[in-house]
């Protein structure tokens, strides 16, 4: 436990010092936030948001990721004596909180260009946002911190990965759908988010534990 | 020893299954000689679902053992799970043409099948990358995490909302003996059939 806050604070120290995650998303996350309100319209505005979301993620997590690169052109925290499922989840973590920072901007980024309210802050729509993140998190982090040992041909291999998560995708839209429709009680009792919720847990206990055996020399 | 005798009941089980499917079952009522394809249809899923839950087993023994054997066998059980997943969908169109009057639709069991051939698609691209660049071990990461989708694959059909039929329901289910008895001859064919084949392909590894 101790491990993983000492990575998480150094993580979030060397975010506040120099910033460039944040500012990197958030550069990504107006342009494509300026597109896809401005061209595209949706009968459910919280798919085109979460569309907004999702790709933010894809195109910052080996942003991340490259956070920790070493003098020797691997992961420093690689060749420390320490548990690496730790560290994973520690990484984990920092990128679930960055996104639910990133979440927030988004949020009223969205409202602004739409110029209408159309997407609702209420309890149903963080949590959703937090699960959201912590699933997409686990198996996106994972890898993009195992695929950093191969340089160039990572960003090929990155790309490959994306069909894992899409069975979280499909189970997070139908959860979306729901949260338009439902009050909070109704929709965390609803089957979608129950299902997402379970994958969520599944995700975050199993990436760690296989990114500490990928690592195991 | 056992590859022949693979081979012996292969070759006894498949014609005789062949012979059951077109003469000795009887015509459905409602679909006609459509229904047919059912037999077939269920024979390449029990072979992809054998083949990606062996994936998974030799994935994970090459993650604790770290013997190249397993990832090699974890590869050849994907790369026919694949093709027989392929075969799944493109029974299924033909099933669904005449009965549905569509040739697809994004039912969620559908849906669920599509996504486990894109998965296991792309491990198998991922896996010849992990080979080349000395990784092999995330491409059994990948390989675990892409089996969670199979299970959502039979949960599906029961507890989402669609349109594919249930058929081994918890209502006694909506087939008749001789049905069964061609269904059942039929699975045992398609399970030596890829016996067979996983066997063949492990051979061409070791050439």
């Amino acid at each position: 436990m101790n491990l993983i806050k000492i990575f998480l604070l150094k993580d979030l120290k060397v975010e506040f010092k120099e910033k460039t995650n944040f500012f990197y998303i958030l550069i990504l996350l107006s342009t494509f936030t300026l597109i896809i309100t401005t061209y595209f319209k949706h009968e459910n505005p919280l798919n085109l948001y979460f569309l907004i979301f999702l790709i933010i993620h894809f195109f910052s997590h080996q942003r991340i990721s490259r956070q920790e690169i070493g003098t020797s052109d691997d992961l420093i925290v690689f060749n420390l004596p320490v548990d690496l499922s730790l560290f994973c989840i520690a990484k984990i973590l920092f990128s679930t909180l960055l996104f639910f920072v990133i979440n927030i901007f988004l949020f009223l980024l969205y409202n602004l260009l739409t110029q209408e309210e159309l997407i609702n802050l209420n309890y149903g729509f963080f949590l959703f946002s937090f699960i959201f993140s912590i699933g997409i998190n686990s198996i996106l982090t994972s890898f993009s911190l195992l695929l950093e040992r191969i340089k160039g041909e990572g960003h090929f291999m990155f790309i490959l990965i994306f069909p894992l998560i899409l069975p979280f995708i499909f189970l997070s839209f139908n959860s979306i759908s729901d949260l338009y429709s439902m009050n909070f009680y109704k929709f965390i009792s609803s089957f979608n988010f129950q299902i997402l919720f379970a994958f969520d847990i599944l995700l975050f206990a199993l990436c760690p534990i296989l990114f500490s055996y990928a690592l195991r020399r | 020893m056992l590859r022949k005798l693979n081979l012996i009941m292969l070759f006894v089980t498949m014609p005789v299954a062949i012979y059951m499917n077109y003469l000795y079952a009887p015509t459905e009522k409602i679909m006609g000689d459509v229904q047919r394809l059912f037999y077939f249809h269920m024979g390449y899923v029990i072979v992809f679902t054998l083949a990606f839950c062996l994936n998974l087993y030799y994935s994970v023994r090459f993650l604790i053992t770290n013997n190249l054997n397993y990832s090699t066998k974890a590869y050849s059980h994907a790369e026919i799970g694949v093709l027989f997943t392929f075969l799944t969908i493109v029974s299924g169109m033909f099933w669904a043409k005449p009965v549905w009057g569509t040739w697809w639709t994004w039912d969620p069991q559908l849906t669920t099948t599509f996504i486990l051939l894109v998965l296991y698609g792309s491990y198998l691209v991922f896996y010849s990358y992990s080979i080349k660049f000395n990784v092999p071990k995330y491409a059994a990461i990948f390989a675990i995490i892409s089996f969670i989708d199979l299970p959502i694959v039979y949960i599906s059909v029961r507890v989402m909302r669609g349109i594919s039929p249930v058929v081994f329901g918890g209502e006694g289910g909506g087939i008749s003996p001789q049905m069964m008895d061609t269904l059942l001859l039929t699975l045992a064919a398609f399970f030596f059939l890829y016996l067979v084949l996983v066997d063949m392909r492990l051979r061409l590894d070791k050439t």
